[in-house]
């Protein structure tokens, strides 16, 4: 493991890898506030009022664990994915960040988001 | 423009400008902000975050914001009552001025957050970037996930419509259960199978909790963004 020392990276090497905050990098951000906020102003101009006529995805897969299982169920498998998602800190605890290098855990998740994508097709049928 | 009128311009200009630069000055002096301001002009962002990618937190952060915007209006009108909920809606889409882009901003920005920040925790997830440092922005992140699904829910119980029942019907059979804690169980009355309770404690949840929950949580997630800057690139 190398890690770079402040002191010895040069002025303009830094520079090459950064940019200053102030102010062309917060006008960006400004610029890109402005064509979400215009895209959704048109879009709702065009009188649609409502982009999905469904109830949301996401819950369909809850909703099906609650009819084809039981309630207890559904919320526990909501509360489990909750603390799973809490604890991954703790039990991802390798230093590597690449995805190549993390395998074994996105695997897991992988499995996780099939369940429940399992639920919500099955919702829909 | 010649350079005669560019200083014509410029010197009707400068009492303007003299003034804006001393109340500024005036206010950070009174207000203690100097080492704010000092610390964000030397401030730099690595040149890795400016994809698209990495811009989804401040997506989902526009979004809400609009939400919120759109949200303290139609609070003015809206009636959280089992018969005042519809008709009140209708006067908001028909009567009031600029009611129905209002109310179809809100149902459009709803689900640009819910996307944004799926992709937001999506991005994170492949970076690897809840790992050390940045381990309690990551947990108060799925803190801000459980908040903007139950907005969503507790949201959709308010019209009175079919997908008002499809939401009572998805948080009664989950959480219901939870009103039966002896004491505080009325603090879970929006997962109540009863459509007044739930409707009452929906709304109750949509309008002062829930904001309240995520704005603080939301200080906390910025704080501790500026305070370890963005992850290094892959
Ligand atoms: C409610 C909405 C949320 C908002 C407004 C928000 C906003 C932001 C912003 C603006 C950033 C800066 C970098 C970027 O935009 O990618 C960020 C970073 C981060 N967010 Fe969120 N976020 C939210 C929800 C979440 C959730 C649900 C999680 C995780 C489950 C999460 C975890 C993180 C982490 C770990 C970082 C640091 C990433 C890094 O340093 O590369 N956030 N968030």
């Amino acid at each position: 493991m190398t890690e770079v020392e402040p002191e010895k990276e040069s002025k303009a090497e830094s520079e090459e890898r950064s940019r200053p905050f102030l102010p062309n990098h917060i006008m960006e951000e400004i610029g890109v506030v402005f064509l979400i906020t215009g895209i959704i102003l048109i879009a709702a101009a065009l009188r649609r009022p409502e982009p999905f006529g469904f109830p949301n995805i996401f819950f369909v897969g809850v909703l099906e664990m609650i009819d084809l299982v039981s309630p207890l169920f559904g919320a526990l498998v909501v509360f489990a994915v909750v603390i799973l998602l809490l604890a991954m800190p703790f039990l991802d605890r390798s230093e590597e960040q690449h995805p190549r290098k993390r395998l074994i855990f996105f695997a897991v998740i992988l499995a996780v988001v099939a369940f429940w994508t399992a639920f919500t097709v099955m919702g829909f049928l | 423009m010649d350079k005669e009128s560019t200083g014509a311009l410029s010197k009707a200009l400068l009492p303007l400008g003299k003034m804006f630069t001393k109340s500024r000055d005036w206010i950070i002096a009174r207000s203690g902000l100097e080492r704010f301001m000092e610390e964000t002009e030397s401030k730099t962002v690595p040149k890795h975050a400016l994809n698209p990618a990495y811009c989804l937190g401040g997506v989902t952060l526009v979004a809400f914001l609009i939400l919120a915007l759109t949200g303290f209006f139609l609070a003015n009108y809206y009636e959280p009552s089992e018969g005042g909920a519809q008709r009140s809606i209708q006067i908001i889409s028909t009567e009031i001025h600029f009611g129905f882009y209002a109310k179809s901003i809100h149902s459009w920005a709803a689900n640009v957050m819910v996307i944004a920040v799926l992709l937001h925790v999506l991005r994170v997830f492949i970076t690897g970037s809840y790992k050390n440092p940045r381990e309690l922005t990551w947990m108060g992140g799925v803190i801000l996930l459980v908040f903007t699904f139950l907005f969503v829910l507790t949201g959709y119980v308010l019209p009175m419509d079919e997908r008002s029942d499809f939401a009572i019907t998805s948080m009664s059979g989950a959480f219901g259960w939870l009103r039966g804690i002896p004491h505080v169980g009325g603090v879970f009355n929006w997962a109540s199978d009863t459509v007044g309770e739930a409707l009452t404690g929906s709304y109750w949840m949509h309008v002062t909790v829930l904001p309240i929950a995520i704005i603080l949580f939301l200080l906390v997630h910025f704080y501790l963004i500026r305070k370890h800057g963005i992850s290094g690139p892959l």
